[in-house]
């Protein structure tokens, strides 16, 4: 029979320190104890649950419960405080740094109501913090009401793994010849910090996430040969460039006024996310543009996995191959940017499931469509949702008076040779004849098509013609799986 | 000969049953059995993950000397409530670990769970989920005596977990100077 302690693997740690005497004369015995008695449990197992107090203040009024309890929490690993004045930091540091060199997570948040703090507080705070060596450091102190933009340096955090910094109006600098060898995870929002400079002394870094970052900085130059994540949001940077030979997953957000240069160096990467609202693609439309407004590349087995815990089984696309999404617009607002010339700037990809979700406002999007089926001929599935509108808009096209199809009256003789397209699904269908058009040129042009499923929208009834028209289409081609959801 | 190859053949199949069975039995301290879902213990357990794949795992019962029948089962019932829930999008951890708390919030079943354990068995289960490695467990349990301890002054904190009190006054006084910091506003 098999005992728990022979060879068998597990956290050598935690048995170490189960088999040890309880430590200190104080502890409670099972059988000295009183029945509810929480001083049973082990000093360690203390520790978590004082640790999940939330704040090392409410922590260290336990030491009034009895003796057992007076150091207790000068033991807590996972340190947090959230509920002390500045001086009153630096006093709990202290008692801490008497009783530990270390500490695991050191995370504090100076309250709010505690604001007026002077850039040289913040500078003392950091120094007192980095002290206590944590492995993971995060720093939130609210606006500093009479400094702006003033350098702060980085203290010595040699043994620090992961550094999130939170300090509105303070300007992080890494004085000449520091380097951090341990930091893996960098994390600054609502704060400058010149990471073009930064990241060379981090030679360990794999994650960046900068969000917000001020006016001041006019330029987020990332590059690093370690980097696998970078995460930007809500950038006002006229300027991002990014070059990370070893990056997997990107994601950026621009505010909606951005317009500046984007370039990304990252022939790694698996994951791409942007949100945006400055792709343009003049196809069709005559007055308005087709703007893209989100994407994302995904590789397509990683979405495949992210189905399969949705509970969606979904048949397996080659490896390597990318998974294209993209949200698509009606503006009355052009822009700069076209599409495609954006798209050059970005790592190639091979698309092999191209998803698009359109507001289309009533126009048509055949052109558009196959515009983008132009680009990425190795599409094999195409996704399309028809977007409804928002209850207030108005659908911006006029049918048969619209301007939508003038410069591109032919699209509907295109020949085009969509050879890989195997698979094409259609949601929301508003039963306009511009859509079967659209449909039977895809029959016409896909010969390897194999399945085709189009779904009108909800409460939708189509006239009889337009039905008629598509069970025809259908009919044509007998090879192909197609149905039809009302 | 013959029958000999026919013993053989049925040890093979049993010891292939064995390795197919999707439960493992485990033994408490006062010999009672319980059986839990292999996948939930190895998922759930990182001592019952390294046994399991070990071969360790006794099919008349593992024993687990350390822990009582009454948290035993508790640990069990536990496993198979999270085999059979959904995990919250909480719960699906994302690439980037910037958390700001470094503690996950109990899901609902899991507080009702807690919950209805009287203070003795809470903090046997503490122990058992240590012992066995289950680190969210040992979040859940934790998280639910901390909410028993929040906002509670240190006589509150004696009078909940029936904890005796060995200070003189003056040992208090020290302290609550010591520690002016955490016990007086500035």
């Amino acid at each position: 029979m098999m005992q728990v302690g022979g060879d068998v693997k597990m956290d050598h740690r935690r048995r170490r320190r189960r088999r040890s005497p309880p430590r200190g004369p104080r502890r409670v015995t099972r059988s000295q104890s009183r029945p509810g008695d929480l001083s049973v449990l082990p000093d360690e197992l203390l520790h978590l649950v004082l640790a999940r107090l939330g704040c090392l203040r409410a922590a260290a009024r336990t030491s009034g419960v009895s003796s057992r309890w007076r150091n207790l929490w000068t033991g807590i690993d996972e340190v947090a405080i959230r509920d002390l004045a500045p001086v009153a930091i630096h006093a709990a540091l202290a008692r801490l740094a008497r009783s530990r060199s270390s500490v695991s997570t050191l995370d504090i948040h100076v309250p709010e109501q505690r604001a007026g703090l002077r850039v040289s507080a913040v500078d003392s705070l950091l120094s007192a913090a980095a002290g206590l060596s944590p492995g993971e450091l995060s720093v939130t102190i609210p606006e500093l009401p009479y400094d702006r933009d003033v350098a702060v340096s980085l203290p010595r955090l040699d043994a620090t793994r992961s550094l999130k910094l939170n300090v509105p109006g303070v300007i992080f600098v890494s004085p000449p010849g520091r380097v951090f060898p341990s930091l893996e995870t960098l994390s600054i929002s609502d704060c400058a910090m010149d990471i073009a400079a930064m990241l060379p002394r981090c030679p360990k870094l794999r994650v960046l996430s900068v969000s917000k970052a001020p006016e001041s900085v006019a330029t987020i130059k990332v590059h690093s040969a370690s980097l696998q994540e970078f995460a930007g949001s809500i950038l006002d940077q006229s300027v991002v460039d990014v070059a990370a030979p070893a990056l997997k997953k990107l994601t950026l957000s621009f505010d909606m006024g951005m317009d500046g240069n984007l370039s990304v160096v990252a022939p790694m990467v698996e994951e791409m996310y942007l949100k945006c609202w400055y792709y343009s693609m003049y196809v069709g439309l005559f007055s308005d543009t087709w703007r893209v407004c989100f994407l994302s590349i995904l590789a397509a087995e990683s979405k495949e996995q992210r189905k399969r815990t949705g509970g969606d089984t979904s048949a397996l696309v080659l490896p390597r191959a990318q998974v294209m999404s993209l949200k698509i617009l009606v503006s009355t607002h052009p822009s700069q940017r076209n599409f495609a010339q954006e798209m050059e700037k970005l790592p190639s990809v091979l698309v092999s499931v191209l998803e698009l979700k359109i507001a289309s406002l009533g126009h048509v999007f055949g052109p558009m469509v196959l515009y983008l089926l132009g680009i990425y001929t190795e599409v094999q599935k195409l996704d399309i949702v028809l977007l409804e509108s928002l209850a207030h808009i108005e659908d911006s096209c006029f049918r048969r008076r619209c301007h939508c199809e003038v410069p591109n009256k032919n699209w509907r003789d295109q020949t085009l040779s969509l050879v890989s397209i195997t698979e094409v699904e259609i949601k929301g269908l508003r039963g306009e004849y511009h859509e079967v058009d659209f449909l039977a040129l895809l029959f016409k042009c896909a010969p390897m098509l194999e399945r085709v499923n189009v779904e009108l929208r909800n409460g939708v009834i189509p006239e009889t013609d337009w039905h008629n028209l598509v069970q025809d289409t259908f009919q044509e081609y007998p090879c192909v799986d197609s149905t039809i959801r009302v | 000969m013959e029958v000999d190859k026919g013993k053989g053949e049925a040890e093979e199949t049993r010891k292939v049953a064995e390795a197919d069975r999707d439960t493992v039995t485990l033994k408490s301290s006062d010999g009672k059995l319980f059986e839990v879902s292999k996948e939930a213990a190895a998922r759930l357990s990182t001592v019952l993950a390294g046994m399991i794949a070990g071969g360790s795992i006794d099919d008349n019962g593992t024993d687990l000397k350390q822990i009582g029948s009454e948290a035993l089962e508790n640990v069990v019932d536990y496993c198979n409530k999270h085999a059979n829930s959904i995990p919250s999008a909480a719960l699906i951890s994302s690439s980037i670990s910037f958390n700001t708390a470094p503690f996950k919030e109990p899901e609902e079943w899991e507080r009702k769970f807690v919950d209805r354990l009287s203070h003795d068995a809470l903090f046997d289960l503490v122990e058992a989920a240590n012992f066995l490695g289950m680190e969210r467990l040992l979040d859940v349990t934790c998280h639910k005596i901390s909410e028993m301890m929040k906002g509670k002054s240190p006589d509150q904190i004696r009078e909940v977990f029936n904890i005796k009190n060995d200070y003189t006054k003056e040992e208090l006084e020290e302290i609550r100077q010591e520690l002016a910091w955490a016990f007086y506003d500035d």
